[in-house]
């Protein structure tokens, strides 16, 4: 009797660690981190420069659509031709921009005399060599999981919650040059403009603007 | 002899359309791959060069995606324009890009004052100077993969790359230095266009339900 009891105990005891086992496998799944090169999460820009004449400038919207996290943190490498960090401190720069914010993003040589934290609190810099640098620009999420979803479970009242991924924020810039505030439009790829209807079984939006 | 005259005239009319239809399906065969490929191109429609008033600048960057293989060749040519040496060679860069690396093409006549080979800052081995003739120029843009087949991948740990114009980005102007102004151009063919190919966006690209579209225009 006793010996069927322990027998019918063990049989649990198994059962229950294969029933755990299975959800924790199901769990890291689910949370499986993203490949930072992957296409899918990435917002790139072509070509940026600085030197003594000019800068880069880079705007940074979060358009607070539905399914938008309303804090979304991202991280900009500013690459140069020899794949070094323009930045002196040899930093990518990363911040967290909430719903229906407009962030500034200065690409700049040492000693501007006017593009510099002083004049502009409220920008972000990434500030580099006085000489002519050049390179390519690669923005990637802060969170490790950009598709778990944030804030109140479905069917609640949108509090903000929603994914934490860049490609769902809009990115506008120029190269300026300073004696003439002229300049050209850069050119960013994976935003919300270049975005198309999620796969789906219903075809819900739920990336980008589309 | 008539005769004679109709059977030599008739067989040799045999002969061209066979020898005709062997050119042309030589030549076909030769295209699915060449020059006019689109899976091989990148094109912008318009750059100009006049002299002391503005020139064409190209800035060509690998941005290391997934679906990108660390190396791609390009060659990048100006058409319609007088270059120096006005030749194949002359109109054109020819570079391999690697991952995060940036290139610079300028497209500018030979006489100019700063942009040219002596000058130290235009003469790394990331810039490429194509040189025109000292009066005023216009064309277009075409770049063409080095790699003749780049719908075939090479598999990289599980991953399809590709060596295809597709995986780079492109941005260029028309520039006038005099006032620091001009216009962007437009390159359609690369990354900003791009579509990824079936089997990647089946596998490794695939979308994920509500979340991603998985690989299809642009990157994402």
């Amino acid at each position: 009797m006793k010996t069927g009891c322990l027998s019918k105990l063990f049989s649990f005891i198994r059962f229950f660690i294969i029933c755990l086992l299975v959800i924790i496998s199901l769990t890291h799944e689910a949370y499986a981190d993203i490949d930072p090169h992957d296409n899918r999460h990435l917002v790139i820009a072509p070509y940026w420069q600085s030197d003594s004449t000019s800068y880069s400038f880079i705007a940074v919207t979060h358009p607070s659509l539905s399914d938008m996290a309303s804090q979304i943190g991202l991280t900009i490498n500013v690459t140069q031709s020899d794949l070094s960090a323009f930045a002196t401190n040899g930093e990518a720069l990363s911040f967290t921009i909430s719903a229906g914010a407009t962030e500034r993003v200065f690409i700049v040589r040492t000693g501007h005399s006017i593009i510099n934290p002083t004049i502009i609190p409220s920008g972000h810099f990434i500030v580099g060599p006085t000489s002519y640098k050049y390179g390519n620009i690669t923005v990637r999420n802060v969170a490790a999981f950009p598709y778990n979803r944030t804030g109140n479970p479905a069917g609640w009242p949108s509090d903000g919650d929603g994914w934490r991924d860049i490609t769902m924020l809009s990115f506008f810039g120029g190269i300026i040059f300073d004696h003439n505030t002229t300049g050209f439009a850069m050119e960013f790829i994976g935003d919300t403009q270049d975005s198309t209807t999620t796969f789906s079984w219903n075809q819900s939006a739920t990336s980008g603007v589309n | 002899m008539t005769i004679k005259k109709i059977t030599t005239s008739f067989l040799l009319a045999i002969f061209l359309t066979v020898f005709q239809n062997a050119i042309a399906w030589s030549a076909e065969v030769t295209g699915m791959n060449g020059i006019g490929s689109k899976d091989r191109r990148a094109l912008s429609p318009y750059a100009q060069v006049v002299p002391n008033d503005s020139y064409t600048f190209i800035g060509v960057s690998h941005p290391s995606l997934t679906t990108a293989l660390t190396q791609i060749g390009v060659i990048l040519e100006v058409r319609n324009m007088s270059t120096i040496p006005n030749n194949a060679a002359g109109r054109a860069a020819v570079f391999t890009i690697g991952a995060g690396e940036t290139h610079r093409i300028f497209v500018v006549n030979v006489g100019h004052s700063t942009i040219k080979s002596s000058n130290s800052a235009f003469a790394d081995s990331k810039t490429h100077l194509i040189f025109t003739e000292n009066s005023a120029q216009f064309g277009n843009v075409s770049a063409m993969s080095v790699n003749q087949h780049p719908l075939n991948a090479t598999p990289v740990r599980g991953v399809d790359k590709y060596a295809n114009l597709s995986q780079l980005s492109m941005w260029g102007v028309v520039f006038i230095p005099s006032s620091s102004t001009g216009f962007s151009m437009e390159f359609v063919g690369d990354a900003h266009d791009s579509t990824v190919t079936h089997p990647v966006s089946s596998h490794s690209l695939r979308p994920e339900s509500g979340r991603t579209s998985g690989a299809g225009r642009g990157i994402n």
